[in-house]
């Protein structure tokens, strides 16, 4: 036995590393130098012709069966464009993207074009410049991308985000097309139980006190059920005080959300909340989130409009028509005031971005395939996707077929959308508000963007500010421990197992971790960028 | 042959003992097998304990089969499973058996340096650099032979070779035989139960492994199947919606529980067939004399 | 002549080498076999290794390992002086301590006891189903974890039963380790008594029937050949499980502590996995790292050294 066992095994192992060989031949990059672009003789930019091809590296999506390269959406855009991709997908996901990136970069053998969130990257976009990974685009701009010119043109206040501090642009932006496209999450109740009580949505903390007590006294075992660490970062219910659980910024100084007064009235609201047993107990990790509102054992909320909102709105459609999840305005403490935070964020996103590496060697054609999401062209491809297949034009509006809003397959919209368009992603375009008309079908859910949106948040959050790496390093030190301490502390206010009237040796401690250090790098990054 | 009434008892207890322990560990496989094969609406739900599944429906199943990349995975991972466990066998029983020769002066010398390797390492860096400086980045060598011996498997087939005494290898060694027919011819059938362990262990291991994927493959063509599972779990989690910033509808929980049932079924079945070598009973170990 | 001739040599090259070589010799074709096994040690570990220096420096993907620049113990001065440094130690030692005492004995009764079945075919359902556990992904197993220990299950209604209080045990500190360590055992006695079952299964049968014969109960067989039988398993197992001390993984932590739990369940790798969700620690990281395994290592020499005086089992 053992002869032959071992003749078979070396075979095997012969024939697996000839085999693999090959295989390893399908990943290589192809490189051509360009022998110039031909661009159409109407006039216009695209289709170009071209025999450079260009490598692009990045775009996850958040479907795994959609490679870029055979999925309809990736194909039209090398049609459209005149463009042969070689397209570069690591894992997709936070792991992904970020080993994958430092990764890509230590081996040297960069691509044309890096798709991807680099803002948020240690150092952030600047270092990437620095070290020689990107490279800076105010001429390459100016010369072959007419239509993001036009557009950052035309929006002064995008443009302040998009360049850095000394006036440098570097990437093809994510926008946000329009402002309703910046909010997705905020605070849900049940307006179905609401009405049976006689009471109207709250809108002030008061009002929500009455509220939940009504729901308590209903028999729902946890009627606010709401992830604190997440949420509070934003300031959902802490906001009604003026506070928020993180830095932001109030008539130009940068404040720090727990060294402030008025975070003490906050944190004692929410005490007495979870001592009346009006807070989940497990607010600190809620498990089960699912089956305690189907079950209405939690009757509100703070949810997304599409993977909170809808999916408990279309599971209880059937089950019980009656169920009614409603958004709520940010509360407040006083009727008619407008709320100081919020979820909405600013339009410009740092996700998928587009930037071009020093290591292409046809700059004219990567920024041309770039900018082509800004184009009247490219904006249609990557929002609604292709034409007769994914969209028709109905009387000037663009409405999705049946194809992607009840696809004969069985998959989800955002599912089918993947393939076709990248309106529910992120990517180097402008995002139409066309889009999520039609994603969201439920009333409830077009109202939340309505609704969510009444805030001056953007106002009070810390801008799209850069730090350099020292500064970088130092802030996220800091923090680390800060993060902990906090995290660890709060919750015993709000459990009463640490005394309220203790606040002031919790604020001293933060003082001794360095949390005045951090306020004073954020204050300066906020000068730098206010000075842009 | 008598059996003690103490004995008696001792067996009742541990037949008990082990019907308990069975129920505790196949509950949660059920649970996992019950959920995904329920309704999606009716499992958000449901609240506590699942005995049974809840509207019976085998949708999850249908949505994740269709997904062409699954197919691939499956593929890919079939083909590792095959070419990279034989290797690995193949080196590390080789390996074993030198380590734990006795009158080798060289050999408490490698024992020493391949077990510093266990603690120290350059990190993912290096590690990644070497790997495509050897020229295998985005293919199967890159998953194949980086992992070619596990340090830890090594030991463990080291030990089971030192516990074999040395009246036969040396009636052999009179006899003119060297040391691969040592191995092959005599050896070898001693310690099978152990070879089986590694066999299994490195199956099981290559399986599940998707990391090294993850950082050599651009390919998706490549891609295994725990790397294609991975993908899709971690994307639809409100882990990464919350980090991103990015609302989607998510994926139904039944169909992430349809997605882990596939993932590890499959490989279930290699237990039964090596098996039977760790079954009391089995002759295989007597040594004569 | 001759005989001077050798003579002279051996003086000049030292008596060592005339035993290597005559060791060559005699074992050439066992270090022939050893060489693809030593190139992928060299290959795939050694040439690698130089990264290691990356915790002396401010790695930047950028500028590669050589590039980056020099900052010497500061790494380590940031993990030893943070001001919860003692807690992490603490409490990676105090999980990893449980862990041993509890957990590395359990598959080991459970090979023995599943070896006492005198069913085969019993037998064989019950380490069929046992292992099951392992394959069930960290995800779901933590998921059920939770489910378990929140205040209204099953395990709670028990507790009920008996006059005690509702708990939900992953929100109370002193509760973690326990609820880490049995959830351990649970899902991996099963399969870890793999390796040790097949050990049994080479315990030689004429030592039991010789046993019988003079008349030992099951209990003195088991005390005397079965243990003893699989003792180099067990010993080994135990001294690689000692190299590990201080690996505590993250990924199970982070899946079931919270903030309350911090003062216990924060272990060393998950203030390192949080410090890199921040920045791209990955200095700070290979630093840490460097000294896990300093001391676990150190730690594995300790109980490789006790284990030959004693047993005369060693690793190398």
């Amino acid at each position: 036995m053992s002869r032959n066992f071992l003749k078979t095994v070396i075979f095997v192992i012969i024939l697996s590393l000839f085999v693999s060989s090959l295989l390893a031949g399908c990943g290589k990059t192809k490189k051509t130098i360009s022998n110039g672009i031909k661009y159409p003789s109407n006039g216009e930019v695209y289709p170009m012709e071209t025999d450079a091809t260009l490598s692009v590296w990045g775009m996850s999506s958040n479907s795994s069966s959609t490679s870029l390269e055979s999925s309809p959406f990736g194909k039209k855009w090398q049609e459209l464009t005149g463009v042969t991709v070689e397209f570069q997908q690591p894992m997709a996901g936070t792991n992904g993207s970020s080993e994958g990136l430092s990764l890509l970069i230590a081996s040297g053998d960069l691509p044309d074009i890096i798709i991807s969130n680099l803002y948020n990257q240690p150092g952030g976009i600047k270092k990437f410049a620095d070290d020689g990974v990107i490279i800076r685009l105010n001429e390459v701009m100016d010369k072959y991308a007419p239509n993001l010119v036009k557009y950052l043109n035309e929006n002064k206040d995008i443009d302040k985000m998009v360049k850095s501090d000394d006036g440098s642009y570097y990437m093809f932006p994510f926008i946000r097309g329009d402002e309703i496209l910046s909010v997705s999450s905020g605070p849900v109740i049940r307006k179905d139980l609401l009405d049976e009580g006689g009471l109207a949505v709250p809108e002030t903390i008061d009002e929500w006190y009455v509220a939940l007590k009504y729901f308590k006294e209903r028999g729902a075992d946890a009627p606010l059920s709401y992830d604190f660490a997440s949420w509070e970062k934003l300031g959902v219910f802490l906001g009604a005080y003026g506070v928020k659980a993180d830095f932001y910024v109030v008539d130009g100084k940068v404040k720090y959300g727990y060294l402030e007064p008025q975070m003490k009235d906050a944190l004692s609201n929410l005490k007495k909340w979870y001592d009346e047993g009006l807070l989940d107990k497990n607010f600190i990790k809620i498990g089960d989130l699912d089956s305690k509102i189907l079950t209405s054992e939690a009757c509100a909320s703070v949810l997304f409009a599409g993977s909170g909102l809808g999916k408990y709105l279309s599971a209880m459609r059937e089950k019980d028509p009656k169920f009614n999840l409603v958004p709520t305005k940010f509360p407040v403490l006083n009727k008619g005031d407008k709320p100081m935070f919020g979820t909405k964020e600013f339009r410009y996103v740092p996700n998928n971005n587009g930037f071009i590496t020093t290591a292409c060697q046809n700059v004219e054609l990567a920024a041309r395939f770039l900018d082509f999401g800004y184009s009247e062209k490219g904006h249609m491809l990557f929002n609604f996707g292709i034409e007769g297949e994914s969209y028709v034009m109905e009387d000037g509006y663009p409405r999705y077929t049946e194809l992607i809003t009840k696809n004969p397959e069985g998959l989800s919209m955002s599912n089918v959308m993947v393939k076709y368009m990248r309106a529910s992603m992120s990517g180097p375009f402008v995002q139409d508000k066309r889009y999520i008309e039609q994603y969201y079908t439920f009333e409830q859910q077009k109202d939340a963007l309505k609704l969510w949106s009444e805030t001056d948040t953007l106002k009070y959050n810390i801008p799209m500010v850069s730090f350099d790496e020292e500064q970088s390093q130092q802030l996220s030190s800091i923090m680390n421990n800060v993060k902990t301490y906090v995290d660890e502390t709060v919750f015993k206010f709000i459990m009463g197992i640490e005394p309220i009237e203790n606040y002031d040796k919790f604020v001293s401690q933060l003082k001794a971790l360095g949390i005045e250090k951090a306020i004073e790098i954020y204050q300066k990054a906020v000068e730098n960028y206010q000075n842009r | 042959m008598q059996i003690s009434r103490g004995q008696k008892m001792f067996n009742v207890f541990n037949y008990i003992l082990m019907i308990f322990l069975m129920t505790v560990t196949l509950y949660p496989f059920l649970y996992v097998a019950f959920a995904s094969l329920s309704n999606s609406v009716e499992f958000m739900s449901h609240q506590g304990l699942l005995l049974a599944p809840v509207g019976f429906n085998l949708n999850a199943y249908k949505i994740v089969l269709k997904e062409e990349m699954i197919a691939i995975g499956f593929r890919n991972t079939l083909f590792l499973l095959v070419t990279s466990v034989s290797l690995q066998v193949t080196l590390t029983v080789v390996g074993a058996y030198v380590i734990s020769r006795k009158n080798a002066i060289l050999v408490p010398l490698f024992t020493k340096l391949i077990i510093v390797t266990m603690f120290f390492s350059g990190g993912l860096i290096p590690f990644y650099l070497n790997v495509r400086s050897l020229g295998m980045d985005n293919s199967f060598a890159a998953l194949i032979f980086p992992v070619a011996i596990n340090t830890f498997n090594l030991i463990i087939m080291r030990t089971a070779f030192i516990t074999i005494p040395n009246s036969m290898e040396e009636s052999a060694m009179i006899d003119g035989a060297g040391p691969v027919s040592i191995l092959f011819k005599i050896l070898l059938p001693l310690v099978i139960p152990t070879v089986m362990v590694i066999v299994l262990y490195y199956s099981v291991s290559v399986w599940n492994s998707w990391f090294n994927a993850m950082i050599f493959l651009r390919n998706r063509k490549l891609f295994p199947l725990q790397l294609v599972l991975r993908e899709t779990l971690i994307l639809n989690s409100t882990n990464a919606m919350a980090q991103t910033g990015r609302d989607s509808e998510g994926v139904s929980e039944t169909i992430q529980y349809a997605i882990m049932m596939i993932a590890t079924l499959p490989i279930l079945v290699v237990y039964p067939f090596l098996q039977k070598y760790f079954v009391k009973g089995v002759m295989i170990g007597a040594v004569k004399g | 002549m001759r005989y001077k001739k050798g003579k002279i040599i051996s003086m000049i090259a030292g008596e060592k080498s005339k035993v290597y070589i005559k060791d060559l010799k005699r074992n050439y074709s066992l270090y022939l076999m050893a060489l693809p096994i030593l190139a992928f040690y060299i290959l795939f570990h050694y040439k690698p290794m130089y990264g290691v220096i990356i915790a002396f420096k401010n790695f930047s993907p950028a500028k590669g390992v050589i590039g980056s620049e020099w900052v010497g113990i500061k790494h380590f001065i940031d993990f030893f002086c943070n001001p919860y440094f003692f807690r992490l130690m603490k409490n990676t030692l105090v999980i990893s301590l449980s862990t041993l005492v509890f957990s590395f004995p359990a598959p080991i009764i459970l090979a023995l006891l599943i070896n006492e079945i005198r069913s085969k075919w019993f037998s064989r359902i019950v380490q069929l189903i046992v292992y099951l556990p392992h394959f069930i992904s960290l995800v779901v197993v933590c998921g059920l974890i939770l489910k378990f220990t929140s205040d209204k299950s099953i395990i709670n209604d028990i507790a009920v039963l008996f006059g005690h209080e509702r708990v939900s045990f992953l929100n109370h500190p002193k509760y973690f380790v326990p609820v880490y360590v049995i959830s351990d055992i649970w899902q991996s006695a099963g399969w870890n008594s793999i390796i040790y079952l097949a050990a049994l299964t080479s315990v030689e049968q004429q030592l039991y029937e010789a046993a019988i014969i003079d008349g030992a109960s099951r209990w003195r067989q088991t005390l005397h050949i079965t243990i003893p039988g699989i003792a180099p398993t067990i010993i080994t197992m135990f001294i690689l499980r000692i190299g590990n001390m201080l690996n505590v993984g993250y990924e199970k932590i982070i899946l079931l502590y919270n903030p309350v739990t911090y003062e216990t369940a924060d272990v060393i790798s998950t203030y390192v996995y949080r410090k890199g969700l921040i920045e791209n620690s990955w200095s700070f990281s290979t630093a840490v790292g460097l000294f896990n395994s300093i001391i676990n290592f150190t730690l594995l020499i300790f109980a490789n050294r006790l284990s030959r005086k004693i047993n005369e089992i060693s690793l190398w």
